[in-house]
């Protein structure tokens, strides 16, 4: 799991890497069209839907907080 | 300071005193149907000095000013509101274009307040890839956000919500008439409200001559990086494909990081002009 959201992070935006505890807010690696793309990009990795109303900065600051988010979905 | 009352006057002032001073500088853009319009609604003022020509638009809370100018010249501005003045330049040539009204700025106290950058965004490069944000915004839609064209009881509420935004100033505003705001084309102000109704976020421009003029974009601080600013983006071009659009011109601080790459993100184009935004007597 971690591996595929690397993936789709990196192909947003290349500079964020592979740091799961890295505030990709503060270092603005991620703006408002980003994150659309992504989570676009982790429904389809992940063959889910990801409610609108989960798409707030503090499920999407850290990687970790996508992969608690993704697990949270995926049950 | 004298009022202009018509576009023959303002002709004949600015022919004249181009006619009597040779290697005058000038930022004046002024279109001559905006003179008219301006000066049959009486907002149209100017002033003289050796070497230097104001003029003066209106716009309630400050004067927009433009002018021309001749090396070493002192004019004086008027100090009973703020006043506003864009120098705009092509990439690379701030010194031998606007040189000569920086010095003038300068020296009657102006306080330079942005360099902002000219960005245009053709509808054919940047609709694709907002195509591709489509079942986001349908996935918004479903959770009850709504995108509409603002209807004219609530321009005041948009423009309120821009100005707190901080994105743009009062001195970006371009005062108008309550018959000029019932005469704006729908569309031209868009909000985005939530299911409750409350307004979330808004993006206005003008629209002139088939050309879109992007004003500003605000998102309400709870809403930020939640996708709005994009569903924004994408009905603002679908609205300028059905009228017929090619494109929409921008001017983007150069500091604002931010919306720059946003902007470059969805395939706006970065244009070799710039503009020097410079105050006098803020309060």
């Amino acid at each position: 799991m971690k591996e595929k959201i690397i993936e789709v992070m990196n192909k947003a935006n290349p500079n964020i890497g592979d740091d799961f505890e890295l505030d990709l807010m503060k270092e603005e690696l991620i703006d408002s069209l980003e994150i659309v793309n992504i989570v676009m990009d982790l429904e389809d990795a992940f063959n889910i839907e990801i409610d609108p109303e989960l798409v707030i900065p503090e499920n999407f600051n850290t990687m970790n907080n996508i992969l608690q988010l993704i697990e949270s979905i995926v049950g | 300071m004298r009022k202009i009352e018509s576009y023959e006057k303002y002709s004949e002032i600015v022919n004249l005193f181009k006619q009597n001073n040779a290697h005058t500088q000038t930022n004046n853009f002024f279109m001559p149907e905006e003179v008219e319009r301006f000066a049959g609604l009486e907002r149209l003022y100017y002033d003289e000095f050796e070497g230097c020509l104001i003029i003066y638009l209106d716009e309630e809370s400050h004067y927009h000013a433009v002018m021309y100018a001749v090396d070493g010249c002192r004019p004086s501005f008027v100090t009973d509101k703020p006043v506003f003045m864009r120098n705009i330049y092509r990439d690379g040539k701030r010194d031998k274009e606007a040189g000569i009204l920086t010095k003038v700025l300068e020296d009657a106290g102006f306080v330079k307040d942005a360099t902002t950058f000219n960005v245009r965004g053709y509808y054919e490069d940047v609709f694709p890839s907002l195509q591709r944000i489509e079942r986001y915004v349908r996935a918004l839609e479903k959770k009850g956000f709504s995108c509409i064209y603002t209807g004219p009881d609530e321009y005041s509420k948009v423009d309120e919500l821009v100005l707190a935004s901080g994105i743009i100033r009062k001195f970006h505003y371009s005062f108008k008439t309550d018959e000029e705001r019932n005469s704006i084309t729908p569309g031209c102000y868009l909000s985005v409200h939530n299911r409750d109704g409350k307004l979330c976020a808004a993006n206005i421009c003008d629209l002139k001559d088939g050309k879109a003029f992007g004003v500003a974009a605000a998102i309400i601080p709870e809403y930020k990086l939640t996708g709005l600013a994009p569903m924004l983006s994408y009905y603002r071009f679908n609205w300028m494909k059905e009228h017929d659009v090619q494109y929409v011109d921008s001017w983007i601080a150069e500091n604002n990081e931010p919306s720059i790459k946003y902007h470059f993100g969805i395939g706006y184009k970065k244009m070799k002009r710039y503009a020097d935004e410079w105050i006098l007597n803020e309060r």
